[in-house]
């Protein structure tokens, strides 16, 4: 055994060139295994870390729960902990107690109503206020019946400046069966300030936390409804859907409807096994795996050749078969056990910079809002106070393991070559030797036909070598052509085909907020005529086009909902030759449209229920203000139209809309303002869309800058990838290029010897390099691009990154060539000239 | 007396100062055109080495190597490999056949890195003589030693070089077999009119020739 090490050590030592290049591959491969998987992780890791530091920390929260079943789970077997919360009233107006020492600020009458704020008494218990992660600015949580807990900026909205001690009176209504009760009043002594104030403020929602003796006091028991928050018991190592599952039965048990019940998904998603979400890195892993194992192999085989012989010797000597292939396999563990530590070293210092510009990053953002950015701004912070370690042995474990399966797998045909052939054999390898006997060769021989036969003796080489090159130049120009096709200023019109767009935010099935439905905003639409109006005349805008829309259902085909719904989007007739050119099945027009029994469905649809087919009924039910109006309709095409033209499902004209619910339908203001006017035009249309708490302005900018954020990432990202990949592929190059002239020096000598010059070895040498150059280009650019174009189809028939026209990387691909070209004859220089280095006399003489 | 080759002076060393190998120690010899000259010594008497610079594969560290009256060491490495490619024809020990080319191609390469055009005739003709003509497709590895240097031979003679340098052409080869690549040689060689050297340490080979050098030690003792 010591001999077989010492030999493998000597092999290695001898074997520099080819071991410095397999050892700097073996680097680049454990160097990205380790930087995917590591921040990789750590994006998981420190987002989870940043939830488990701002959002609350319970799995499940059941609404409106009775005082009998809220004592009844909290005796259940599988929950850990429960904390109950009551939101018990409405905060109506507020009052100083002068003789306590707080005073009102602006209001001369000492009480101040709360019109525009939105107010909830609520009394949490310990546990409930633990689990909710809500701390106090200042002083304590309401324990005694009248103490309560509030906002300053609350006290500043009422224009009350009060400290803790201080006493406020309060107007409130209760919540009652049916609605709320009449409005009381109750004095109360402030015993602590809630943290986050200026985000509560911003929203407009306060909250009065009271003690729950003072709630159990105002609300009979028989008339409490809680809202359940809870831990479930043994919950560690479990799916998040497991977790989900578990819950879901527990509130059959109690009869809880199935709306009550709210996961907290983002604690979830942090802290329990996503099934899903591994699955991308591990495709990631994959890739590099493969591309490592190729080159590895490419390495030692191509290397193979000259060593063939010395094994033969061994085995002459008597070295067996298996000692042949421990050999061969520890020369190549030396290399790794050299280039690994380095690769993980190397790794570990990236690692933290990289993290840090991600979440940077993101941070910087102008479009994210503003919890958002502070949430990767905290975590960012985690990173940098050593809060959240970036290191974790499990991952330095993983690296080592891929990089040394890759190793193996990557030796196991050269160690089967050098142990299975016989000495004499050995003695005249030549790698793996034509199979025919004889070949019709030329009359007249040249340089060029002499290169050729020296590239087919070697197919197998030359085809490896090839191969891996073009393996990573087609991932490039996969690469490229997605993120070349990822123009950030059609993104962005993708998402909105006008300036700017005021919308009416709504929404469905909130039993919190009904006043949020469709249906219910319709009654009532601040998008009137007077708005129009308005709009129109803010100077700069050009021109104001409207969609109109109803939500609905599809009862044939989405029974309960789960799919898709039916949101269809009444458009204008100036925007019918648009939707007729996006048509990618079916046929119609826009006066077969009006006549109010054909509609048009979104790429998606076709997603969404496959089976559907074009001449299809579809029957829907709408929601309107008067009860459900059901109609059917012929699925007429199916069209490719943007999220920016509509975000509906279906489309119809806005005449056969307004047939089927009378209503004001407007909800989106599509805008195009005179580019002169820009600023005045924006400024005007802001302060429109502030009018309503209803409207949403977004911005053609907004979009761009989004795009440019999230595409400047990616690029940066994919291509950082692609170069460290590119640089594992460059070593196979170098390797070839070295051997196939220092494998050849005996016979390039002999070639001299019968006339070959040297300008004609450079020659030779060039046109080898160039071969592999030509053929690594055509095969990447040909199948790259063939690939790249799949690529482009199925992002956009997937809706992925919003991709819609295809734009072919022409400048990666110059550069690609360039680089390739580049990179070959500097190696061919460099080979040759050292190779030049040698006198004639001994390139003859060498193998003798 | 017409020399084609003649070595002045002709000085190479190995090693340094104090392990020097005199490989070839101020030689001086005149080769005749169209005789058959044999260069006998023991190992390492320093014959490869002064074959090698009668060839213009190894430069001396001092002399001159003149061949038609021209010194060949005056020419730059470019012009002197020109120069070799159409004035020597090489036979090594170890054949040195190009294995991914057939026995035709191994034979007019020379002539097609010169760029000239190939005179088929003269190649079939040499062809016949060594025996090969049926197995002008049949790639090295196929071929026996004993044909692998008589198609090494062939690719010496086809260039028509005016010398023909044998570096020990039959040392791998068996008595029989070397007997007659050397009588194949011979013939040939005074049929086309060329000049052959040839390195041995075979006494039976060497009394083949017109005129037997002895080297020992780098020197000249016996011409």
């Amino acid at each position: 055994m010591k001999t077989v090490t010492k030999t493998a050590f000597s092999n290695f030592r001898q074997n520099r060139s080819r071991n410095v290049l397999c050892g700097i591959a073996i680097l680049l491969t454990t160097l990205l295994i380790f930087l995917v998987l590591n921040i990789g992780a750590n994006m998981f890791t420190i987002q989870f870390a940043g939830v488990n530091a701002y959002y609350p920390t319970y799995h499940c929260m059941f609404r409106q729960v009775s005082q009998e079943n809220a004592d009844a789970l909290a005796v259940h077997d599988d929950i850990e902990t429960l904390g109950l919360r009551a939101d018990f009233g409405q905060v109506t107006g507020a009052d100083i107690c002068s003789d306590t020492g707080a005073s009102a600020g602006s209001a001369a009458s000492g009480h101040v109503s709360s019109d525009d704020a939105d107010i909830m008494l609520m009394s949490v218990d310990q546990t409930g206020l633990a689990l909710n992660k809500t701390e106090l600015e200042q002083g304590s949580f309401p324990e005694e019946e009248k103490e309560i807990a509030v906002y300053r900026s609350m006290l500043d909205e009422f224009g009350i400046s009060a400290d803790i001690g201080d006493e406020i009176t309060l107007s409130f209504q209760l919540f009652e069966e049916g609605g709320l009760g009449y409005e009381t009043q109750d004095t109360f002594r402030i015993s602590g300030f809630l943290t986050n104030s200026d985000a509560a403020a911003s929203s407009n929602t306060f909250v009065v936390l009271t003690s729950m003796d003072y709630m159990k006091k105002c609300i009979p028991a028989d008339q409490r409804e809680y809202r359940v928050m809870f831990r479930l018991t043994d919950a560690k190592g479990k799916t998040s859907d497991a977790i989900e599952e578990q819950a879901r039965q527990i509130a059959a048990g109690f009869g809880i409807n199935e709306n009550d019940i709210v996961f907290n998904s983002e604690y979830l998603m942090a802290n329990y096994v996503d099934p899903g979400l591994t699955a991308g890195v591990a495709a990631i892993i994959l890739v590099i795996i493969f591309a490592g194992i190729l080159t590895i192999y490419s390495i030692y085989y191509v290397s193979m050749i000259p060593k063939v012989r010395e094994y033969g010797r061994l085995k002459a000597l008597g070295a067996s078969k298996r000692q042949i292939r421990q050999i061969v396999f520890r020369e190549g563990l030396i290399a790794a056990a050299a280039a690994l530590p380095v690769g993980l070293l190397l790794g570990s210092v990236i690692s933290r910079p990289v993290i840090l510009s991600m979440f940077g990053l993101y941070g910087s953002d102008s479009n994210l809002d503003p919890s958002a950015k502070a949430f990767n701004s905290l975590c960012a912070d985690l990173v940098q106070s050593g809060q959240v370690s970036l290191f974790h042995w499990w991952i330095y474990l993983l690296t080592v393991a891929a990089v040394l399966v890759t190793v193996y797998l990557a030796l196991i045909r050269p160690m089967r070559i050098a142990s299975k052939i016989s000495p004499v054999e050995a003695m005249r390898y030549q790698g793996e030797s034509r199979k025919g006997k004889s070949r019709k060769g030329y009359q007249n021989m040249n340089l060029f036909r002499l290169t050729l036969a020296g590239l087919s003796r070697n197919k197998k080489r030359t085809f490896l070598t090839i191969t891996t090159l073009s393996v990573i130049g087609i991932l490039f120009m996969t690469v490229a052509t997605v993120i070349s096709c990822a123009d950030p200023k059609e993104l962005a019109h993708e998402d909105i085909d006008s300036d700017c767009r005021i919308t009416i935010d709504s929404w469905e099935g909130d039993k919190m907020n009904p006043q949020r439905s469709w249906s219910e905003i319709m009654k009532n639409n601040p998008m009137d005529e007077e708005f129009m109006q308005q709009l129109s005349s803010v100077p700069g805008v050009e021109d104001v086009r409207t969609s109109t829309y109803l939500a609905g259902e599809l009862p044939d085909l989405d029974p309960d909902g789960i799919i898709s719904g039916a949101d269809v989007a009444g458009i204008d007739s100036s925007r019918a030759r648009e939707l007729e050119r996006t048509i990618i099945d079916g046929d119609f027009t826009w006066e077969e449209l009006l006549s109010g029994d054909q509609i048009v469905a979104k790429w998606s649809f076709a997603v969404f229920y496959p089976e559907a087919e074009v001449g299809d009924p579809i029957r829907i039910r709408f929601d309107t203000p008067d009860g459900p109006v059901e109609r059917t309709f012929t699925l007429a095409g199916i069209c490719r139209y943007s999220e920016g033209f509509s975000g509906s499902l279906f489309v119809l004209p806005q005449e056969v809309l307004a047939q089927i619910c009378p209503y004001n339908l407007t909800d989106t203001c599509d805008i195009t303002v005179d580019p002169a006017h820009k600023d005045a035009a924006y400024a005007g249309i802001r302060e429109l869309a502030d009018s309503s708490g209803l409207f949403v302005l977004d911005t053609y900018e907004e979009f761009l800058d989004t795009w440019e954020g999230t595409m400047s990432f990616i690029s940066y990202a994919g291509y950082a990838f692609l170069v460290i990949l590119g640089a594992i592929g460059i070593m196979n190059l170098i390797n070839t290029m070295i051997n196939s002239i220092y494998t050849r020096r005996h016979e390039l000598g002999m070639l001299q010897a019968i006339g070959l010059s040297e300008r004609q070895l450079l020659r030779m040498m060039q046109t080898e390099g160039l071969f592999y150059t030509v053929c690594t280009l055509i095969l990447s650019l040909g199948i790259g691009s063939l690939a790249g174009f799949g690529a482009y189809q199925y992002a956009s028939s997937t809706g992925m990154l919003n991709i819609t026209v295809f734009h072919y990387p022409a400048l990666q691909a110059v550069l690609l060539a360039a680089v390739v070209l580049a990179v070959q004859l500097t190696l061919t220089g460099a080979v040759t000239a050292g190779f030049g280095r040698l006198s004639l006399i001994d390139r003859i003489r060498y193998s003798e | 007396m017409k020399k084609i080759l003649e070595t002045q002076n002709l000085v190479k060393y190995y090693g340094s100062q104090n392990n020097v190998v005199k490989a070839v120690d101020h030689t001086s010899l005149q080769i005749e055109a169209g005789k058959f000259t044999s260069i006998v010594g023991r190992s390492g008497s320093g014959k490869s080495t002064l074959l090698h610079m009668m060839g213009g594969l190894d430069r001396p560290d001092s002399g001159k190597v003149l061949i038609e009256g021209k010194d060949i060491f005056s020419l730059k490495d470019e012009k002197l490999a020109v120069f070799r490619r159409r004035k020597i024809g090489f036979i090594f020990q170890s054949y040195n056949l190009i294995p991914s080319l057939n026995v035709w191609e191994n034979i007019v390469l020379p002539i097609g890195l010169d760029g000239r055009k190939v005179d088929q005739d003269f190649v079939r003709e040499i062809l016949a003589r060594i025996g090969m003509e049926e197995k002008i497709h049949a790639l090295p590895g196929t071929l026996s030693g004993g044909q692998q240097q008589r198609v090494a031979v062939a690719r010496a003679l086809a260039a028509r070089p005016a010398i023909i340098l044998a570096d020990e052409p039959t040392g791998n080869l068996d008595s029989k077999t070397e007997l007659e690549v050397i009588s194949m040689l011979k013939s040939c060689v005074s049929e086309y009119g060329q000049t052959l050297v040839m390195i041995t340490h075979d006494e039976t080979i060497a009394q083949m020739a017109d005129r037997i050098i002895v080297i020992e030690d780098g020197k000249v003792v016996r011409s």
